[in-house]
């Protein structure tokens, strides 16, 4: 015989509204599903309930959040698995309404064995389904499994997608809020390192205009031509934070075009590596160049690319101890450019951020010359944009090798 | 008791941005006589090997930063009671109450600095020292 739900509707209605007046952006995700799911659990008596985002471009399903589902589920599906284990998320996705099936046993839909040792594992008999869908965007089903086969009502499968509909809401709600957070603290960082980055070139200008008004230090011809010479030079440094900041700005919004032409990596290498000579002699360290005897050419916008390796070794020389080693390789059809320093390292746990925009690592937060969180972003970009790649390796404490590749051109 | 090689007294400036220190420098002489250090570690240095009137330091440099070394500084009985200017570029709350604890005679925001006020700063440091 099959049963149908045990609540009430009108009090179903009243469970939606009450949690719905209860949603804040501020509530932390785990607690709105928690909420949720407990709720809904409860209201449609069902087994066991699952909240599943959807990967269309993978076609796997991840589960977010269970209730009561069996440890088998629990532990397999915090990872994606494929969609077709669970054939109702994708069902209730790609319907975008609500989907059941009354018996699960009598589905041919559920017929892949692994499908039914899953379900079987919660004792699940009939599954109702509903996508979870804010505004236009689709991006996952809640599902809530059930012991006994049963029937559900038009009002039922109506509810089930307003309870599905408020939860994707505030979990959209909540991802837009985290997302403003998140800018409104880049905002707050940009300003604070433009802040650092400008105070002392600032003073030096104003110091110096202040010279040149003072007839007794300023009318002396040499002197003055000193102060001009000083100015000049301080306002080249803010003219380069500046254009960091541009560049940025011209890479978010698209507009960067490489003009690429023919270049001897080599040539590059040591164009910028004697470009930073001064920069290497301040900083007392050694720099070593290992370049081929043959000409190894690559089809670049020599300004760009120019400017990713003297970000690139400009760092390695900045952050070392004690050497910097460039080397120019042919490796399988690439030109690589292999940048190592023996360094402070950056921290395992903050490698995979730091090729993003603003991020700086921990451990060079205070070092003096402060770093802006744009340059290797910048690098990335630009090695990309000229059909390369860019990559490191890093311990903490032992330095790091940083590898640009473009691919080769066969010599003429 | 340590003289000075000449009767203009020294400053002892530590900065590693070059511009500034030079500005730094043109602000002070011919009234001081000026050592330059580019990080804490030179500065210590020349501090100990030089003994200047006063301390004109950077808070963040390379090697060793401006705090360490007036906690350095603190610390030996030679230096102890040496004045020491801080220039802060940053509004870090945490170097302003290192400075403070560690008894910086006057902290200065980079962007405030003039010659005559820098000037009499010195003057008055001075002047408290020689009494």
């Amino acid at each position: 015989m099959l049963s149908s739900g045990t609540e009430s509707l009108g009090n179903k209605l009243i469970a939606l509204g009450e949690i719905s007046a209860l949603m804040s952006v501020q509530m932390p995700r785990e607690k709105i599903l928690a909420l949720f799911s407990s709720k809904l659990h409860s209201l449609f008596g069902a087994q066991a309930l699952a909240i599943w985002t959807y990967d269309p471009a993978e076609d796997m399903v991840i589960l977010e959040y269970g209730h009561d589902l069996s440890a088998a589920v629990n532990s397999c599906c915090v990872q994606p698995v494929p969609a077709r284990m669970f054939p109702e998320v994708k069902l209730a996705v790609d319907s975008g309404n609500a989907w059941v099936t009354e018996d699960l046993l009598d589905d041919p839909l559920f017929s892949d064995p692994e499908t039914q040792k899953l379900l079987q594992g919660m004792s699940a008999r009939a599954v109702m389904s509903v996508p979870l869908r804010a505004l236009t965007n689709t991006f996952g089903a809640l599902s809530l499994y059930f012991g006994e086969p049963r029937v559900f009502t038009t009002e039922e499968r109506a509810l089930a997608l307003g309870f599905a509909n408020a939860l994707a809401l505030s979990l959209n709600n909540i991802e837009a809020y985290e997302r403003l957070v998140v800018s409104e603290r880049v905002k707050s960082e940009v300003i604070s390192i433009v802040a650092h980055q400008f105070r002392t070139p600032i003073a030096t200008l104003r110091g110096n205009v202040e010279l040149l008004k003072d007839e007794s230090i300023g009318g002396n011809a040499g002197t003055r031509a000193q102060i001009v010479a000083e100015l000049t030079k301080v306002g080249e440094k803010l003219r380069g934070y500046v254009e960091g900041f541009l560049n940025v700005k011209a890479i978010d919004e698209h507009r960067l075009e490489p003009k690429p032409e023919d270049v001897n990596a080599g040539d590059l290498v040591k164009k910028v590596t004697g470009d930073l000579e001064v920069y290497r002699q301040q900083h007392r360290i050694q720099l070593d160049l290992e370049l081929p005897q043959n000409p190894l050419v690559i089809h670049v916008d020599p300004a760009l690319v120019g400017d990713a390796l003297l970000n690139i070794i400009g760092n390695a020389v900045k952050y070392t101890k004690t050497r910097v080693r460039v080397a120019l390789r042919l490796e399988s059809q690439e030109a690589v450019i292999a940048v190592e320093d023996d360094g402070l390292g950056i921290p395992a746990a903050e490698q995979p951020h730091i090729f993003q925009k603003l991020y700086r690592a921990s451990n060079v937060a205070r070092h003096p010359e402060a770093s802006s969180g744009l340059g290797l972003y910048i690098a990335k970009q630009y090695v990309e944009k000229n059909g390369g790649r860019l990559w490191f390796t890093s311990t903490e404490g032992h330095g790091s090798t940083f590898f640009l590749a473009f691919p080769a051109r066969p010599p003429a | 008791m340590n003289t000075p090689p000449s009767r203009v007294p020294t400053v002892l400036i530590v900065e590693d941005n070059e511009e500034f220190l030079t500005l730094l420098q043109r602000f002070l002489e011919p009234r001081y006589r000026v050592l330059r250090a580019g990080d804490g570690e030179e500065g210590l240095r020349l501090a100990l090997a030089e003994h200047p009137q006063v301390i004109l330091t950077d808070v963040l440099m390379p090697r060793m930063d401006g705090i360490e070394l007036l906690r350095r500084l603190r610390e030996n009985p030679e230096t102890s009671d040496l004045p020491v200017v801080v220039l802060l570029a940053t509004a870090s709350p945490e170097d302003l109450h290192a400075a403070e604890r560690l008894r910086a005679s006057t902290i200065l925001p980079k962007e405030t600095i003039s010659r005559a006020a820098l000037l009499e700063i010195l003057e008055n440091l001075l002047a408290q020292t020689a009494t």
